[in-house]
Formats: C-alpha cells, structure tokens, sequence
C-alpha cells in the first residue's frame, strides 16, 4: 500500500517533468524548427497560395494553441502522418520500434551481465594478474570506436574475406534461427564497447565497497568470500549499479540504435530517427522526442522505485 | 636446568609489513616479535599510526590493501597463519581468533539489520544453526549490558549509537568463543564511564573463559587496569616489552616514561602538569639509520643518531635503547 502511494506520486512528480521538456523541445523543434511551407508549394507561389498552405500546416496559430496541439498529440500518442511517406507516424513506430527492441535486447543483456561478472572478478582479485588482464581488455573496448568495431566485425564474420558466418546486413526474421542470424554480429559489436565501459564502471563501484570496514569484518569472521562478494559487495552496490543499466536503455535503444540499425541496414527507429533528422520530417521528430522522454521519466522513476526496493532503509517519505 | 617454557598460543616472529607506492616503500610495522601465553592479556599502546592495528590484523592475515607482509611467521596451533591456505584461514578467523574492530561505527553492513547479520556470522563460526546462534547473539549482548538486546537485533546499524554499536561487536567476538579476543582501541570512541563498564565487561568473559587477549591502545591507562604484559611500539618498531608492573614501577625506554608521563592522575585529583613528549614521529618514508626516537629524546647521544638500538634484556624486560632508564 505504502509502495504503491509511493509509486503513484513518483509518476505524478513525473508529469511537470514531463511539460517542462517538451516545452523546450517544442520551443527548438516546432516553433523554431523546419518549415514545410516552401517544400510543399511549387514554383512562383502566390501570397495566397502561401497564406493557404500555412494555414493547412497550421502555422498561423497562435504559440499557446500550437503547443495545446502538439500536447495533445503526445498525450493521444497520435502525431499524424509522415511529411515524407505520408505513412501514419503510429505505424512507423509500431514497425520499426519492436525491432529496434530486438536488436537491442541481447546486446544490453550481455553487456550488463558480462560486464558484472568481470567486474566482481577484476575487483575480487584487484592489483593481481586477473584484475590486470580484464582491466586491460575492458580499457582497450572502450578505446575502440564504435564505427571500427562494426566494420571490423563485418569483416571478420560476414565477408568473404573472414569467416563468412553471418549476413553482413538486412533484417529478415521469421524465425528464432532467423534472429540469431541476423542479431549475433551487431550484438557482439554492442557489447564489445559496452563490456569495456560497464566493466570499468562497476569495477570502481565494487572496489571502493571491497575496501569498506563491513567488508573487512565479514572477512575477520571467516565469511565465505563468494558470500562477501554476492551478499555484501553487490547487494550493497546495486542502487548505483542498476541506477547506470536503467539510465543506458534510452540510449541504447535510440541513440546507439543509429550507427547499428544504419551499418547492418536494420529497419528499426533508429534508422526511422536519422531520416527524419535529415528530412526535416517534423511529425516523426516529435514523436521520437516525445517517445525519448518518456522514456526518460520513466527510468528516473523507475530508478527511485528501485532503489526504494533495493534499500530497505530509504524512507518512502 | 631451565624451566620448559610455557606453551604459547601466539607466537609473531620478525614480522615487517610492507606498504607499497609511487613514492616507494613504507614499513609501518618492522621486525616486530612477541608472543602471547594462554590466558594471558597482552596490551600493545603506542601513539596513533605507529603500526599497532597493522599488527593485529596481520594476526589474521587480513592486511588492508596494497599492504603485504615482507617477512615474518605468525605461529598459532603448530601452524605459520601467514602461510595458511584460503579455507584455512576462513577456519582461523572468527572460530580460533576473532577480532573487534576500532572503526565501530562502519563495521558492520549498513544495509542489514543487526540480528542477521550477528546470526549468520556466529552460526558460521560455532556451527550451529541460525536458531541457536540468534540465541547465542542475545546471551553475549545481554551479557555485554546491552538494555533491550532482543529489539536491537531488528534494528539496523545506523539506529544504534557508537556505544551500542561497539558492544554489539564485542559481543559478536565473543559470541564466537574464540582462542583469542583481539581488541583493537574498543573503548576509545567512548565516554570514559561507558569506557570502563565495556572493559570490565570484556575482562569478565575474558577471565571466566580463560581467552587469550590482545588489547591495543594508545591508553597506557586503558591497558594498566587490564593486562598482564605490556609491549610498547614506536614507529612500528617495539621498543620495550615487560609486565604491567615493571612497565609501571620501572619503565626503561624514554618514550615509555615520556607515555607514562602523560597519564593525567586523575584518582590521585593530584593535576600534574600534563607531560607531551615533544617533536613529531618521523615519516616512514625517511627513516635514519639512527633510532627512531632519537629526533624527540632528552637523553639521546651521537651513538642514538647513527646506530639503531634493538630489543634485549632479561627477566621478560627488554628494550630498546642504548641508554635506558637505570632501575634502581
Ligand atoms: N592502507 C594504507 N596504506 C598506506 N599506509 C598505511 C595504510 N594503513 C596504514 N598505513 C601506515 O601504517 C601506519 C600504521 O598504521 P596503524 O597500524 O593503523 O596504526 P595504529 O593502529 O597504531 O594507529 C600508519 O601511520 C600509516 O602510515
Ligand atoms: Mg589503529
């Protein structure tokens, strides 16, 4: 009951939030933003030709009403239809935002589990040989960019001049065999950067905590150090650790998305996003802004429900 | 015909420990002997930072990172501690040497609550289940005078205050029934009432269950009242070792009687004026080759600053000094 309260007025604390960033947004990308009118008219257009269109787009409304409008389409969650393939905006998104979530999915699960396992081992043994060789590879994934990690990636696995093993590119998925097929390259690639930052990241998180006094008592009294590691440095550490995978989702899921779904020509919004940057496409902007934060709030409350989950101590004040 | 000398239950031989960085090496702790008898309470005092937590934790193996010990032996039941394995020295700690830490306030998880975490150290250490260890825990906390113990075993480290907290971990020690009780400054963060109440408390259990103890403190007070033997470190280096009373009555060392000195005698309500040794311990990073306590000594001479003194003597008095204190 208590968490549930809490749960509701985190989501209510969410809302201004909310408000505040498409203001913003609508500021830089609506009122400021691309305008249509000369595209969509022909050659030598006549003031009431231009009068005409501009109030089809409805540019000619005052700000308050423009900004009513654009709320309500994100509260409706309909932004009507693409400026450049006239498709609904809401079928784009149903289209292209599940298989973005399929590409993402095993690459975010990997790089987060991986990168505990290694780091729990790196902090573990810390200063001797194991520590040194995973902080050596964690450091050399996130000193390689992305971009040549893919390409040499494609090389290895899906170039007649590697392996051969995997479709450089495409997204044809009708079965499981299917989706391995297509996700394994793009996946390994993910996760090669993202083991190196998590690694590092969760290493520091878990050595300070492997040098606390608890931690020391634990070991004075002949604890297990399997149990130490698990019960006493991890389970003390997950708000931080949990806080950092929780706040990767947005990106990974849009931002990252880009570089991928382009190289591996994976119809996903990632792609769907690039376009319509570079097309001025203002409807499906806004609705992957729209979908960006919201997606944001959600993880800030999210993390406060964790950590109200994970630590018993923190008042639901 | 000698006497067949008593059998130790702790023996620590030339034991050095090493620090290790970018400005070199450090040796808080060098060439540090004794050893501890059966139910004996053996007092290391010494200012703060000359090595006496680093001693005792070396006991159990457990330096803090990147500390490592260079040389030395730490004998306990025919075994060198030192080279125990891993599960070895899980059995060692807690089970045949437990040790109460100075850092009260941190010791324990933060995120645990009292009671849980008590009973699944003790029933680790006594084999016993986590029934009969919770029991167990409320027996020592109710022994150590803690008001309420089966409440507090609910309550959560920060709920208790530093007086609490360092009961809950004395009793913890205990609770583990150990060879031997390591007590690292445990009433220092205290009052001086709850002071004496927590080491008359420790004593109690200390005598009943003839446990071997090791009490360090900066307090050559603290340890009067308590221990049998006395060694008193300087710079991590021991520089004199005797009983309470020969320590008392007939220190030899000059930084000993300078330690003694400072005690305000406060039960004589005699207020001596209070005696600070002057001058600063040397920083480790450059010793001479002299002794470590010529820098502050009245009575040192040319000899003091070119040769180190080391540990001799008879009767179980040694010290460390070329001119120590005449006896009269
Ligand atoms: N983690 C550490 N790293 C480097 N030096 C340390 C560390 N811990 C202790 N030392 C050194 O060892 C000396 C002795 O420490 P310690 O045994 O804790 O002293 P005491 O318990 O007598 O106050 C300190 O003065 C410090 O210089
Ligand atoms: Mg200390």
């Amino acid at each position: 009951m208590h968490f549930l309260r809490y749960t509701v007025r985190k989501i209510l604390y969410g809302i201004p939030l909310i408000l505040g960033v498409t203001f913003i947004s609508f500021l830089l990308m609506v009122y400021f933003g691309p305008e249509q009118t000369y595209t969509l008219l022909g050659k030598n257009p006549t003031p009431e030709d231009l009068e005409n269109i501009r109030r089809q787009l409805g540019y000619d409304l005052p700000f308050i009403t423009r900004y009513a409008q654009y709320l309500q389409e994100i509260f409706t969650f309909d932004f009507g239809y693409s400026a450049s393939s006239n498709e609904r905006v809401l079928d784009i998104l149903a289209r292209t935002v599940p298989v973005s979530i399929m590409v993402s999915i095993p690459g975010f699960l990997l790089g987060n589990g991986v990168g505990i396992c290694l780091a729990l081992c790196a902090a573990h043994f810390r200063g001797l040989w194991p520590d040194k060789l995973i902080m050596f590879f964690s450091v050399f994934g996130m000193s390689v960019s992305l971009l040549i990690v893919i390409i040499g990636f494609q090389m290895i696995f899906c170039s007649s001049y590697g392996l051969n093993w995997f479709p450089v590119q495409g997204w044809d998925v009708d079965s499981f065999f299917d989706y391995l097929k297509y996700v394994t390259v793009p996946t390994m690639a993910t996760s090669f950067v993202a083991i190196g930052y998590n690694t590092r990241f969760f290493r520091s998180v878990l050595v300070e905590e492997i040098d606390s006094d608890h931690v020391r008592t634990m070991k004075a009294f002949g604890i297990h150090p399997l149990i130490i590691i698990i019960v006493h440095v991890l389970q003390n550490n997950l708000i931080p650790i949990l806080t950092r995978m929780i706040f990767t989702i947005p990106y990974i899921l849009i931002g990252g998305s880009i570089l991928i779904e382009s190289f591996f020509a994976i119809p996903g919004v990632g792609g769907v996003t690039y376009d319509a940057i570079s097309s001025g496409d203002l409807p499906i902007m806004k609705a992957v802004i729209s979908i960006y934060t919201l997606l944001y709030v959600g993880v800030l409350i999210a993390t406060d429900l964790v950590y109200r989950l994970v630590d018993p101590r923190v008042e639901l004040g | 015909m000698t006497e067949p000398a008593q059998k130790k239950i702790l023996e620590v031989e030339n034991l050095k420990v090493r620090f290790s960085s970018e400005q070199g090496s450090v040796f808080p702790v060098d060439d540090v002997s004794f050893s501890l008898n059966p139910g004996e309470v053996l007092g290391i005092v010494g200012e703060s930072g000359c090595g006496k937590t680093l001693t005792a934790l070396s006991c159990l193996n457990l330096l803090p990172f990147p500390g490592v010990i260079e040389t030395g032996e730490v004998w306990f039941n025919g075994d060198d501690v030192l080279k125990l394995n891993e599960k070895k020295l899980r059995h060692l700690r807690g089970a045949k040497i437990a040790m109460v830490f100075q850092e009260s306030m941190t010791a324990l998880n933060p995120v645990y609550r009292i009671g849980s975490q008590l009973s699944s150290i003790i029933s680790m250490n006594r084999k016993v289940s986590k029934k009969q260890a919770k029991a167990l825990a409320l027996d020592y906390l109710t022994a150590m005078g803690i008001p309420g113990a089966e409440q507090r075993l609910h309550d959560f480290p920060h709920q208790l205050s530093g007086g609490m907290r360092q009961r809950v971990l004395i009793a913890l020690a205990l609770a583990c029934e150990p060879q031997i009780l390591i007590a690292d400054e445990p009433t220092t963060a205290l009052d001086v009432t709850t002071q004496a109440f927590i080491l008359d408390k420790i004593r109690g259990i200390q005598a009943s269950a003839d446990m071997a103890t090791i009490l360090v403190s900066h307090d050559l007070g603290v340890v009067a009242e308590f221990c049998h033997r006395v060694i008193v470190m300087y710079c991590g280096r021991i520089i004199e070792k005797a009983s309470i009373q020969k320590i008392f009555t007939e220190p030899r060392h000059p930084y000993t009687v300078g330690l003694l000195n400072s005690i305000p005698q406060v039960r004589q309500k005699v207020l001596h004026r209070l005696q600070i040794i002057e001058g600063a311990v040397p920083n480790l990073h450059d010793l001479s080759s002299g002794c470590r306590f010529a820098n502050r000594c009245s009575q040192a001479q040319d000899r003091c600053f070119r040769e180190e003194p080391f540990l001799s003597g008879s009767g179980g008095h040694e010290v460390a000094c070329f001119y120590p204190r005449e006896v009269q």
